[in-house]
């Protein structure tokens, strides 16, 4: 940790690209460690900074990146920081779309953002991204489509908004009978 | 966040399933309901009820509350239900007791009163009761005994029911409800003393106006049963008034009222009077006779 420590200093000193890439790995030596709320900073500021360099951000590793943001999402789950969360997955799906990156993980990006607001009750919100996001459906994994569409269903039904749940609850049993 | 195939946890399509079952029944279609009821019991089955008892007893539970309450279906709630009371009774520190107060109601409702009855005793025997639970189960006891013509085991409950509202922090059943019960039933008994007692503690509750109706014409009946001439009369004429009354004859059942007056008007040989309350029953220019 001191290691990686001093490094990130260094590299902020000399406005190195390096900066984001060793606040990632501060990040995750402090997720092994279990400490959450470090982790989750560094996982957030170490993210951001693979993008300010527009032409480095087009050159990442979609499946990488992913794997950071599955940890971090963890984070906003244990320490139950969905808004956080919510707020800093739609800032970070902005920033990719201004830099015109990274398009691949939006799928995932959309549904960790519909899950956390359905967990934080915000059904109406959940809908709105779930749904907002046209065939992001088709563009996951087809063994993780069931998790769309029960958050979507189940939104829907928290919302007492039955005729919409239906074709949506349907839809889950029927892709998560067949997997 | 989700990169690699996750596992449906067991139990997330069998709560769909019941969803989308009772979606179909608010929205009023009975047969899509049943055919999503039936895969929903399909796939209760498959629950391994030694390795996840818990998860077993909720949709065991939702199921057969469902089929009872919304398909009309007590013999399917009946199957459901003793499976959910079986596997809750076996768990240590599970609240089991409201799955058998449920599982009653299902015998009750499909006309086994003795199976409903029996249910509810072994309750009673039961120690660590919560009394939200005991004052339901002595109420639904009291009722079946008094259905099946028991009256005096149904009013030695129903006392015991009086007492434990009165005692209980949980005010699941209003006390003067009770009373009213306990004290009608003592009426028709003919132990106007005890009648009078209950009805007279029913009368605490100036809220209800049909309750308190219902109380006026049982102590009057009571007043003209035990020869009390004039208190009954004067009672008579309160209840007229209350039937009368612009305000009261829109919160009390003034049909049932009327024939209840009738009856003790009988009593005190009015004849002609009580005549008169009978007719206004059945007078079609005699608006809200009955409860609105």
């Amino acid at each position: 940790m001191q290691v990686y420590n001093q490094a990130f200093r260094l590299a902020k000193m000399c406005g190195s690209e390096m900066e984001g890439p060793v606040e990632v790995e501060i990040a995750l030596l402090n997720f092994s460690l279990s400490n959450q709320n470090e982790a989750m900073d560094r996982f957030e500021s170490g993210l951001r900074k693979y993008l300010i360099d527009p032409q480095r951000a087009k050159n990442l590793n979609p499946k990488i990146l992913l794997q950071f943001f599955l940890m971090l999402n963890e984070c906003y789950y244990n320490l139950k920081a969905f808004q956080r969360g919510i707020d800093y997955l739609l800032d970070y799906m902005s920033r990719l779309n201004t830099v015109g990156a990274g398009q691949g993980m939006f799928p995932n990006l959309i549904l960790s953002v519909g899950e956390m607001c359905f967990l934080s009750a915000q059904y109406e919100a959940c809908v709105e991204h779930l749904e907002g996001s046209a065939g992001i459906v088709n563009e996951l994994s087809p063994d993780m489509r069931w998790l769309y569409y029960n958050y979507l269903g189940w939104a829907y039904v928290r919302q007492k908004k039955f005729k919409e749940a239906l074709p949506i609850l349907l839809k889950f049993v029927e892709v998560a009978k067949v997997r | 966040m989700y990169l690699q195939t996750i596992e449906v946890p067991e139990g997330t399509v069998l709560d769909s399933l019941e969803q989308i079952s009772a979606i179909h029944d608010i929205l009023g279609d009975k047969d899509a309901a049943v055919a999503a009821f039936k895969l929903a019991l399909a796939e209760v089955r498959k629950i391994n009820l030694q390795e996840k008892p818990i998860l077993g007893i909720k949709h065991y539970y939702f199921l057969g509350i469902f089929s009872v309450n919304r398909l009309g279906d007590p013999v399917q709630a009946k199957e459901l239900l003793e499976t959910a009371y079986i596997v809750a009774k076996r768990m240590p520190d599970f609240p089991w007791h409201s799955v058998a107060v449920d599982l009653s109601d299902v015998k009750y409702v499909m006309k086994d009163r003795d199976g409903a009855a029996a249910q509810l005793n072994a309750l009673l025997q039961e120690t660590n009761v919560d009394d939200e639970i005991t004052i339901k189960v002595l109420y639904k006891l009291a009722r079946i005994h008094s259905e099946m013509a028991n009256k005096s085991k149904a009013l030695e409950i129903y006392e015991r029911l009086v007492e434990k509202v009165r005692t209980s922090e949980k005010s699941v059943l209003p006390e003067p409800l009770v009373a009213h019960r306990v004290g009608k039933l003592y009426l028709l008994t003919g132990n106007l003393s005890k009648a009078s007692h209950f009805l007279k503690l029913a009368q605490s509750d100036e809220t209800d106006p049909e309750l308190k109706s219902q109380v006026g014409v049982a102590l009057t009946a009571v007043k003209a049963q035990a020869g009390e001439r004039q208190e009954a009369l004067k009672g008579v004429e309160e209840l007229v008034l209350i039937t009368e009354n612009s305000i009261t004859k829109d919160t009390v059942p003034i049909g049932e009222l009327k024939t209840d007056l009738g009856e003790i008007l009988l009593i005190l040989g009015e004849y002609n009077r009580a005549t008169e309350e009978f007719q206004k029953v059945t007078d079609p220019t005699v608006i809200n006779l009955h409860k609105p």
